[in-house]
């Protein structure tokens, strides 16, 4: 696998739950994406509890999608996901390539099974 | 129930090559059922979208790993109960895929650091390769789909759509919808249609893709399913029922039964040609072209059975053109010696002059009739009213008692001999010479000393002048078949070319025969080969409770 890959995946948490996220689900639309991570702490914001509606409306936050943008696009980059397009942005699918699981695979592999980087659960 | 009866075949606990073949389509069809189980859940995606070509090539790295192991495991099998034979093409690719999946899925070898045998590696590949691919297809398939339900949607006018989203999306999603796409500068309609099909359940987008196309491309599939499962089934008819007519027993209605007994599985029995050894074995001279085209594809086997070992066929031989003699040879199989009996019911022991010996160890007593005696009743002595039951002209055991007498004996004309013991149950008087004494169609084995006790019928083995095998007659029941000379193999290596042939052989010889093979120096052009363990007093179990 490539070492950048890799350094991408151990650097940055975001692109790593981005990952993660994706992999999971093997494919996902960008909007239930933002949904899914806006909990995460490296967005800087007060969980929200959990309330679906409350999640939705700080997944519509600028700061939010860009930085989820952002990792989308290291991925596609990386060959790792790819995506298709819809009219509407939001609804663009992301969905795991072959080098994607391959690098699932290669990561479980080389790391303790306590400690497995993928996916991250 | 009789002991085995004087010999010694036991069939070997292998795979024929129908059943290995069965095993090995076997495995591929574990390979294939794997696959569409883990391509599917890994991709998270339909089997409709896992249908693409690296699915094919997974399906197709698992079933080679699966016949490999297979094929392994079909030489351990050998050690299994005799009793699981049948069930051998079911349980070797069982073992095989078990292999398959628990050991060598899971090997990587290395050597300074490189993989030399790194299957695991390989299946992995294989296997991403595969569900990347149905990830793609399932990806095309949903994109085909929800731009099939948008555009049915888009048709519909703002009312309709407002009324669909309210009913799926709660009472303020229309407001906010259209919100969020002046925000983004997004047509309202469009993002409402979209949040729409987003929000659909599965049969939900069913009713609304459903059209008349739908019924059409039902019915194509199941035209083509069926024409594949009417496809298959004449496959498994062919391999079932036709394939086991690939083979034809012609000969002794003595050696038939004890076939039969022998080799419950045999297949191919019910088409016997009901002649007798001696008139089967010059069938087999002529049988395939002299031959000439022994070598023929599919060709029908053909199996001669002979209670009088080869005498006929040697005769035949001798007395043939040399054109005729130069492809014809055979492979003979002794697969018994069971003694002579004769079985008869009235009060004419005395004629026959039957005594008691004993013989041993184990010890045994038995009736017996001298050949001098017999053969003088046969010729003189038959009183009136009674069956007598001879083997007809050419038969082995007519052979048999001709040549032990020296001279051929002046046989009476004789009742049609019945085809078995249970048809003797009228009571009548009656005198039979037989080698095996089949009880009944259904019962392959010889009748019991009580089911003849029964019927009253009693019994006496004949004895000779001769000093070997405790004096007693006895038959050499032979399995013939034609071979080819292999002399790509080598100058004393002969080949059976017939599948079913070879299968009986090897039963019969496993010792002898590899691979439908034969090493031998043919005399006559006849290959012998004796499996038997000697003479069968042992074997005539059925007259020890029977006294004279």
């Amino acid at each position: 696998m490539d070492p950048s890959v890799i350094a991408l995946l151990h650097t940055n948490d975001l692109v790593k739950q981005v990952f993660s996220e994706v992999l999971k689900r093997r494919r996902v639309q960008l909007r239930d994406l933002r949904e899914s991570l806006v909990d995460s702490p490296q967005f800087g914001l007060p969980s929200s509890g959990g309330s679906a509606a409350a999640n939705e409306g700080r997944a519509q936050d600028p700061v939010v999608q860009e930085k989820i943008e952002d990792a989308v696009q290291k991925l596609k980059d990386a060959k790792l996901i790819d995506e298709r397009q819809a009219p509407i942005r939001d609804f663009s699918t992301y969905y795991v390539t072959a080098n994607g699981l391959n690098a699932e695979r290669d990561l479980r592999l080389a790391a303790p099974r306590e400690q497995a980087l993928l996916p991250n659960r | 129930m009789s002991k085995p009866y004087c010999l010694i075949v036991e069939a070997p606990v292998s795979l024929s090559p129908q059943g290995f073949l069965w095993a090995c389509c076997i495995a591929i069809g574990l390979s294939l059922l794997i696959a569409f189980i883990e391509i599917p859940t890994k991709s998270k995606s339909r089997l409709r979208a896992c249908l693409v070509w690296p699915s094919v090539f997974y399906w197709l790295v698992l079933s080679f790993g699966n016949v490999v192991t297979t094929m392994l495991a079909s030489l351990a099998v050998v050690k299994l109960p005799a009793t699981l034979a049948p069930y051998l093409p079911v349980l070797t690719p069982f073992f095989g895929v078990f292999g398959f999946e628990t050991v060598l899925k899971n090997t990587n070898i290395t050597m300074f650091d490189r993989g030399v045998l790194t299957i695991q590696s390989w299946i992995d590949k294989a296997a991403t390769a595969a569900t990347a691919a149905a990830i793609v297809k399932e990806e095309d398939i949903s994109e085909q789909e929800e731009q099939g339900l948008v555009d049915r949607l888009k048709k519909l006018n703002d009312q309709e759509i407002n009324a669909r989203v309210l009913d799926k999306l709660g009472g303020s999603a229309v407001v906010e919808l259209e919100a969020a796409a002046r925000t983004s500068g997004a047509d309202a309609k469009l993002y409402k249609v979209f949040q729409l099909v987003s929000k659909l359940n599965r049969a939900e987008r069913v009713a609304l893709l459903r059209d008349k196309r739908s019924f059409w491309r039902t019915l194509l599939i199941v035209c083509v399913v069926g024409l594949v499962m009417v496809v298959v089934l004449y496959a498994v008819f062919q391999l079932l029922v036709i394939g086991r007519r690939a083979v034809v027993f012609a000969g002794s209605g003595n050696v038939l039964p004890f076939l039969k007994e022998k080799f419950p599985n045999l297949k191919g029995t019910d088409s016997w040609v009901d002649v007798g050894s001696s008139g089967a074995l010059e069938q087999s001279f002529y049988y395939s072209n002299y031959g000439g085209s022994i070598g023929a594809k599919g060709r029908t086997g053909f199996i001669v059975m002979s209670s009088n070992g080869t005498a006929a066929l040697e005769a035949k031989f001798k007395a043939a053109a040399p054109a005729l003699q130069e492809h014809n040879y055979w492979l003979s199989i002794s697969v018994a010696r069971p003694p002579l009996a004769v079985l008869y019911r009235g009060e004419f022991g005395k004629d026959l002059n039957v005594h008691a010996a004993s013989a041993g160890p184990p010890a045994i007593t038995y009736p017996f009739v001298e050949l001098a005696d017999l053969t003088n009743f046969i010729q003189n002595k038959s009183p009136e009213g009674m069956k007598r039951y001879y083997p007809e002209e050419g038969a082995g055991t007519r052979s048999l008692l001709d040549r032990a007498a020296k001279n051929p004996l002046q046989w009476p004309n004789v009742d049609e001999v019945p085809g078995y013991i249970e048809d003797l149950n009228d009571k009548g008087s009656f005198v039979e010479l037989v080698s095996y004494p089949q009880m009944s169609r259904v019962s392959k084995t010889a009748a019991s000393c009580a089911q003849l006790q029964q019927m009253q019928i009693r019994g006496a083995l004949v004895r000779t002048e001769s000093l070997e095998s405790d004096h007693l007659l006895l038959a050499d029941y032979a399995v013939v078949m034609k071979v080819a000379r292999d002399e790509v193999a080598g100058p004393d290596m002969y080949l059976i070319t017939n599948s079913a042939e070879c299968q009986l052989a090897q039963a019969l010889a496993p010792k002898d025969i590899q691979d439908c093979r034969i090493f031998g120096t043919p005399v006559d052009h006849i290959l012998k080969l004796d499996v038997t363990h000697g003479g069968g007093l042992e074997s005539a179990v059925y007259l020890r409770c029977v006294t004279p």
